[in-house]
């Protein structure tokens, strides 16, 4: 489980281009947009085969909330 | 679920794009647009100036492509128009298309609302007809001037569309070999994900003053109601759910498909939708770079842009999705078809 969420933080990491942690708030995250709303919905569609509406992604305040909706 | 039309044959394939150009890099109500540019996969998108319509477009693709394949006008016995950015909300643009060629009177030509989708759902419909009908010859044209309908302080749409215009002759062929093979999906539920809400006095909103007001959204974008409005997460849900099923299926049932053209949306769809197919034996070709996303001339841009006086060889799978919402896909052989270079007004 430790681990899946590990690989979803590195995921994460690539699609915000920078080092982010689990308590970072996405509201403090520049590039939080939709462009990257569409990118997190592919990851969780291609690599974890969930459907995720970007309107839930929108509203996680947390990177730790985006993990565990993929997850 | 896939139908069989036999005995169409597509003769040829031109489209025309304005020759004025805009490059997204200089677009400056993005706080990052390089960042943009990358992930939507759109450089430089050609764009209509105020006095060009979707008919000079699709007009001069239609001239061209008909001296081309040396076709006598007097042949011509339907043209089909679709768009969703017509000349007039009435009359139909396709009878001026029918008077500026100078076809003769009795063709058949009618003009189909769609996007996205337009070009293959109109491929469907025109050789439908051309076979019950028992008429010869046949131009598709399609096209969109979409850039007149987005507001540039929408940051959702105001990187993606370009406008073209295109024309694609067909022939009644009596070789039933010429088979093509279709599908087509509705979901009207998701009408409001693509929508221009108000556009005349007939409308479901009536076009007043204050439908002309520009109105911040949530994301500080601004739009009126005549301006285009996105939902990009429902249209990009959408389709990386109901595409890559739909195309396993088919590229199940057909073999020898070598390529998939698809409707150019944006390069994080197209990828998307790639590697979910994750058939290494067929080619996706793109134009986005170049032309972005020109609605429903989309397919034919990508076609001409990557194979302009080259010959495709079997089957070539075309899928169309978007506004309605709506997806439809044709499988062809293109092998004969001449592909011409894009040419510009």
């Amino acid at each position: 489980m430790k681990k899946k969420y590990n690989q979803i933080l590195k995921n994460l990491e690539i699609i915000f281009e920078k080092k982010i942690k689990p308590t970072d708030k996405t509201d403090k995250l520049e590039n939080f947009d939709s462009i990257i709303i569409l990118q997190i919905m592919n990851l969780a569609k291609t690599s974890y085969k969930k459907n995720i509406d970007g309107l839930r992604i929108s509203k996680c305040k947390t990177i730790s909330e985006i993990i565990d909706i993929i997850s | 679920m896939l139908k069989k039309i036999n005995g169409i044959e597509i003769a040829g394939i031109s489209c025309c794009v304005p020759g004025n150009r805009v490059f997204n890099k200089d677009i400056k109500s993005h706080k990052n647009v390089s960042r943009v540019i990358k992930a939507i996969g759109i450089e430089t998108r050609p764009i209509a100036d105020s006095k060009t319509c979707t008919s000079d477009l699709v007009l001069k693709s239609a001239n061209y492509i008909i001296n081309k394949l040396n076709w006598k006008k007097k042949d011509i016995d339907i043209l089909v128009f679709v768009s969703q950015t017509p000349d007039y909300l009435t009359p139909a643009t396709s009878g001026i298309l029918q008077e500026k060629l100078k076809l003769k009177k009795s063709t058949l030509v009618f003009d189909i609302n769609l996007g996205c989708s337009g070009y293959t759902h109109g491929l469907i419909a025109i050789s439908s007809l051309m076979k019950s009908l028992n008429l010869k010859k046949g131009l598709l044209t399609v096209g969109d001037v979409t850039s007149k309908l987005v507001n540039e302080k929408d940051n959702v749409s105001n990187l993606l569309f370009g406008d073209a215009g295109s024309t694609t002759a067909i022939v009644n062929s009596k070789i039933n070999s010429k088979t093509i093979f279709c599908n087509y999906f509705s979901d009207g539920a998701g009408f409001e994900d693509i929508i221009v809400s108000s556009h005349s006095l007939s409308g479901r909103k009536k076009l007043t003053k204050k439908e002309l007001i520009n109105k911040k959204d949530d994301k500080n974008n601004f739009r009126s109601q005549i301006n285009i409005s996105l939902n990009g997460p429902n249209i990009f849900n959408f389709a990386i759910n109901n595409i890559p099923p739909l195309l396993k299926k088919i590229t199940k049932k057909i073999a020898n498909i070598k390529y998939c053209f698809l409707h150019q949306a944006n390069k994080m769809i197209q990828d998307s939708i790639e590697e979910q197919l994750n058939n290494k034996n067929i080619m996706f070709p793109t134009s986005l770079k170049k032309y972005g996303n020109t609605s429903s001339a989309t397919i034919p841009i990508t076609i001409c842009h990557n194979y302009f006086h080259k010959k495709l060889i079997g089957y070539s799978l075309l899928c169309g999705f978007g506004v309605g919402l709506s997806i439809s896909t044709v499988v062809v052989n293109l092998e004969k078809t001449k592909i011409f270079k894009i040419i510009k007004i």
